[in-house]
């Protein structure tokens, strides 16, 4: 069977498909659009935060510039540079210090590099610093530090609060006149030192602080490397005022090695340049502002974002959030990204990133390229970020802003949608289903129900008894009124006309039987006025007479008919009535009757038909007719008189061939009432043959539609070979049959033959008689006897050859088959020749079985298919003219007659 | 009944003398029936001298014809006399068997 998948399969299927692929897509498009107005939104924050930090820090340098230019034009710090400067250089001669002094002043010095400094620089340096390279070589300054750091009561990191030394030089008069405005304002503005250098000589003559920069040469002195030195010597070069240089954050010794940002500004007096003031920029300030003071979160940051400066060597210029906030998870992911441990290690000992921390990122680069942008790229972690860069608006620095926030984090909220989404997805999915089979069930549940009633109604065999219940789901499915209601309805409305029509047709079906066997008992009743036994009159030796019927259907209207109107007079007719069925099967009885009753008081065929005429023809509502040949033998002179009413003309087989019947006396019997029928005469031979028959022999047709014709039947005749009444019968039937095939027999078929075989002489000239056992091995005997019989009183030898032949079969038929026990019996064979004849007459004891009711054979199949049997019996009766057959007492009698010199003989 | 045989082109003629009947066919099947169990695959019966045949002969013939037709072999018959063809004509063997007037005709279909 062809698989076929059933339909609530299919409707489930289809709704799901379309269900869930209308939700994927939209699922789909919804989940983009989200994650892509997520991501916007997360890089828009970071564009904020990076704005807000990106102003924050460029107006800090822009106040600290316009702060600077503003201070360095100040008169106040002309003076005090001038006077500084002065002061500076004159403190040695001031204080008359003698080498001795010098000394003391050495060694107090030393101390506080060794004891203060050094320690402090070491923590943050990986050499050991050296005496030498660090301490000062000039006596102003060596006396300057002595005074205002070694001798300096308060500790380190808070040396600015001495006002002045104790000492009388004009140096610390102008300190103490200056120092503490200038300390004043530092602590106002948060800065980290402030500068007093001069132009010739780079002593910084001046700071508020007093490291141990403090006195050096700028230009000469230990740190001339520094970017210290190098903002001075940029601010040098100025020819006017307004002149700001910034120099970018670098480790600062003097500092202790802490990241030190300088801006510088040169000081004029009028067009001369007298010094330059410098600021050192602390790196708090600028870590404030990009670390947010620790408050990442509030600035939209959540927990992974920040924002941090990158300078042009690549460095951060502020804490990472991730060294603050985790410094474990920190050191380990920068150490898995290969990290030099160095820089690690001073980061840890630092506990900063600031010029520290690498960051060659994607963005920083593109930044550092003058690229303003948001993307995602690993950041210095390794860790991908959404970032928002831009490079800062800072003169003489290059700086990019980085704004970034980790990408998981960013994403988190998408992820979540995402997973919300297939939550929903799935709850759909499973709904739609539910609802989808619920509807296909609902369909095909009423299919099934109608299905069912089809295949009840498919086999219900609609008995009188056993009526078509319709189910009472049909009516609720019916109910429904879509489509499938509508066919459920249309489905009991043919269950209902069903049955009406089967009834109807079993009442005609029952009617059709009834007639059907009506029909039956009426052929069996128009058979049985036929004269059917044959052999018929065996015993009269003058004819011999043989007939049949093939009715085509039903009861038709042929009829034939045979009897001795006297001793001497054998009346024979064949007739036809028009038209077929019943009403013909009925005329012909009474025509048939008819005849009979006329046939019984006169002896002219044109009397018996002009009488029969005229009753029939007296009361024929039904104008039916009949065509009649009627016949009287004289079988002691052969002399036939016959009467044809319209019927087909006989043929005569005589020795000088076969002659047509022609002579027609009268129209169809039946139609017109007072016809005088004529008759003619004509005088038959010993063994001439007269065949009767109806137009169902000669208009038989084959499967072309072609006629049988008299033509075909005349010279069939002319050929036989054989003859005996029956054999011409059924050679005839047999030829028809053959001429059909396979075409219906439209009418019926009557065949009818006479042989007249003469006047015989009752007394036999010789007999001969003979008794055997019933062993096969005696029939020998028996031949061998008549053999001799016939040589004694010369019976022509193909005659001798035909008895001995038929006495073969006759006797190996009773023989083999003629007894129900094993016992001996006798067989009694008793040969009467004549003159004209022989007679053969066979006695045995055996059961009855009279030998000649037997079916023909089918001499017509081929050697393959043949069937061996009856065919004995058949060769029997078509070599002798007469057979006969008597049960008497307990004793089967069987009558052969062979007649001399016959036809062909 | 007697039979004798020869052969000619590989064909093997059989003459029956005598008739055919109850008492000889047994006698005449076995015969026959020899010839093909010997191989024979053309036969042709020449039935001259035969006086008659009678429905147990006729089985002896169609059995023969039978068989030999099975084995792929042929059988034809040929000079029969005027009762015998009658017989012949009567049951159906004139259009079954293949019968021929001379022996000549007869060896000639082969």
């Amino acid at each position: 069977m062809r698989y076929s998948m059933k339909l609530g399969t299919k409707i489930l299927i289809i709704l799901s498909i379309v269900a869930i692929g209308s939700v994927a897509i939209y699922g789909y498009i919804g989940f983009v659009t989200a994650s892509k107005s997520m991501e916007k939104d997360s890089f828009d924050k970071l564009t904020a935060v990076r704005e807000m930090k990106g102003s924050q820090v460029e107006d800090y340098f822009k106040t600290i510039k316009d702060q600077i230019t503003t201070f360095s034009e100040d008169t106040m710090i002309v003076d005090a540079m001038k006077e500084f400067s002065g002061a500076f250089d004159a403190v040695g001669r001031d204080l008359k210090i003698t080498d001795s002094d010098l000394n003391d002043l050495d060694e107090k010095l030393k101390a506080y590099y060794e004891n203060e400094f050094f320690p402090r620089l070491e923590k943050n340096v990986d050499f050991i610093p050296k005496l030498e390279s660090y301490l000062p070589k000039k006596t102003n300054t060596r006396i300057l530090q002595d005074l205002y750091i070694a001798d300096n009561s308060n500790s380190t990191g808070s040396k600015h609060l001495l006002d002045r030394a104790k000492d009388k030089s004009a140096y610390s008069k102008i300190h103490g006149k200056y120092h503490p405005i200038i300390r004043n304002f530092l602590d106002k503005f948060g800065y980290y030192d402030i500068f007093l250098v001069e132009p010739e000589t780079g002593h910084i003559v001046y700071t508020v602080f007093k490291e141990v920069d403090y006195g050096t040469s700028l230009l000469t002195g230990p740190y001339k490397d520094t970017n210290f030195a190098e903002a001075f010597r940029q601010a040098l070069k100025a020819d006017k005022g307004e002149y700001v240089i910034l120099e970018d954050y670098k480790p600062y010794h003097p500092s202790y090695n802490a990241e030190a940002s300088f801006i510088a500004s040169p000081i004029f007096d009028g067009d001369k340049k007298v010094g330059v003031l410098l600021f050192q920029m602390p790196i708090d300030k600028i870590n404030d502002i990009m670390t947010s003071k620790h408050k990442w979160s509030d600035v939209g940051l959540g927990e992974t974002g920040e924002s941090y400066i990158v300078g042009s060597d690549y460095k951060l210029r502020n804490q990472s959030r991730f060294l603050i906030e985790d410094s474990d998870n920190y050191f380990k992911m920068i150490e898995e990204i290969g990290t030099d441990p160095k820089i690690i290690k001073q980061i840890k000992n630092l506990n900063s990133t600031i010029g520290l921390q690498e960051v060659r990122t994607k963005g920083t680069e593109a930044a550092l390229a003058g690229e303003v942008e948001t993307e995602i790229f690993s950041d210095y972690r390794g860790v991908p970020v959404l970032s928002s860069y831009k490079p800062l608006d800072i003169d003489d620095v290059k700086w990019v802003l980085m704004s970034e926030i980790d990408e998981a984090e960013a994403f988190a909220q998408v992820y979540s949608f995402r997973n919300k989404i297939l939550i929903w997805f799935s709850i759909f999915i499973f709904a739609i289903i539910i609802i989808s089979f619920l509807f296909a069930r609902s369909i095909t549940k009423r299919i099934n129900i109608l299905t069912k009633y089809a295949r009840t109604l498919s086999k219900h065999d609609f008995a009188e008894d056993d009526r078509l219940e319709e189910p009472k789901e049909l009516a609720l499915i019916a109910s429904h009124g879509d489509e499938v209601g509508q066919l459920t309805e249309a489905f009991a409305k043919l269950g209902k006309d069903l049955q009406v029509s089967i009834d109807n047709l079993k009442r005609t079906m029952t009617l059709k039987e009834r007639m059907e066997t009506e029909l039956n008992v009426g052929r069996d009743i128009q058979m049985s006025m036929l004269p059917l036994l044959f052999p018929a009159y065996p015993d009269s030796q003058e004819f011999a007479i043989y007939s049949m019927l093939k009715p085509a259907r039903e009861v038709g209207g042929d009829f034939y008919d045979y009897y001795f109107i006297d001793d001497k007079h054998f009346c024979i007719c064949v007739g036809d009535v028009s038209g077929k069925g019943v009403p013909a099967a009925l005329y012909m009885a009474v025509s048939k009757t008819l005849m009979k009753s006329k046939a019984g008081t006169m002896c002219s065929p044109a009397c018996i038909l002009s009488s029969v005429n005229t009753e029939l023809s007296a009361d024929n509502p039904a104008n039916m007719f009949v065509t009649v040949f009627l016949a009287v033998l004289n079988i002691e002179t052969g002399e036939l008189v016959y009467t044809n009413a319209g019927h087909n003309p006989p043929l005569l087989k005589g020795k000088e061939g076969v002659i047509k019947v022609e002579d027609i006396h009268g129209p169809i019997v039946g139609v017109k009432e007072g016809i005088e029928y004529g008759e003619s005469k004509i005088k038959m031979s010993r063994g001439d043959i007269l065949l009767m028959f109806t137009d169902g022999v000669t208009e038989a047709m084959n499967v072309r539609d072609e006629l049988y014709s008299d033509e075909r039947l005349v010279e069939l005749l002319r050929q036989m070979k054989y003859e005996s009444a029956e054999n011409v019968v059924g050679a005839v039937l047999q030829d028809v049959e053959r001429y059909a095939g396979e075409a219906d027999q439209a009418d019926d078929i009557t065949i009818l033959s006479t042989q007249y075989l003469g006047r015989s002489k009752q007394e036999a000239v010789h007999k001969f008689e003979v008794t055997i056992k019933n062993r096969l091995s005696e029939i020998e005997s028996v031949v061998k006897g008549f053999t001799e019989f016939t040589e004694k009183h010369e019976v022509p030898d193909d005659f001798r050859r035909k008895i001995s032949i038929t006495l073969d079969e006759l006797l190996n038929n009773i023989i083999s088959y003629g007894y129900d026990d094993e016992g001996e019996h006798d067989i009694e064979i008793c040969f009467d020749l004549h003159e004209d004849r022989l007679s053969i007459t066979v006695t045995d004891d055996g059961v009855p079985f009279n030998p000649f009711n037997q079916a023909e054979p089918d001499t017509e199949a081929a050697a393959g298919e043949r069937q061996i049997g009856g065919l004995g019996i058949h060769i029997v009766r078509s070599i002798v003219e007469k057979v006969g057959y008597k049960r008497s007492g307990e004793k089967n009698i069987v009558t052969l007659v062979k007649y001399l010199n016959l036809g062909s003989e | 009944m007697n039979v004798t045989t020869r052969e000619e082109n590989g064909i093997a003629i059989v003459e029956i003398d005598g008739k055919l009947d109850t008492a000889t066919s047994p006698a005449a099947q076995e015969n026959l029936t020899a010839m093909i169990s010997e191989g024979k695959k053309k036969i042709l019966i020449n039935l001259a001298k035969l006086d008659y045949i009678a429905s147990s002969g006729l089985r002896v013939l169609l059995t023969l014809a039978k068989d030999l037709e099975q084995g792929g072999g042929a059988l034809r018959i040929c000079n029969l006399n005027k009762v015998v063809q009658e017989i012949f004509d009567i049951s159906g063997f004139s259009s079954i068997l293949k019968v021929f007037p001379s022996e000549s005709e007869a060896l000639a279909s082969f």
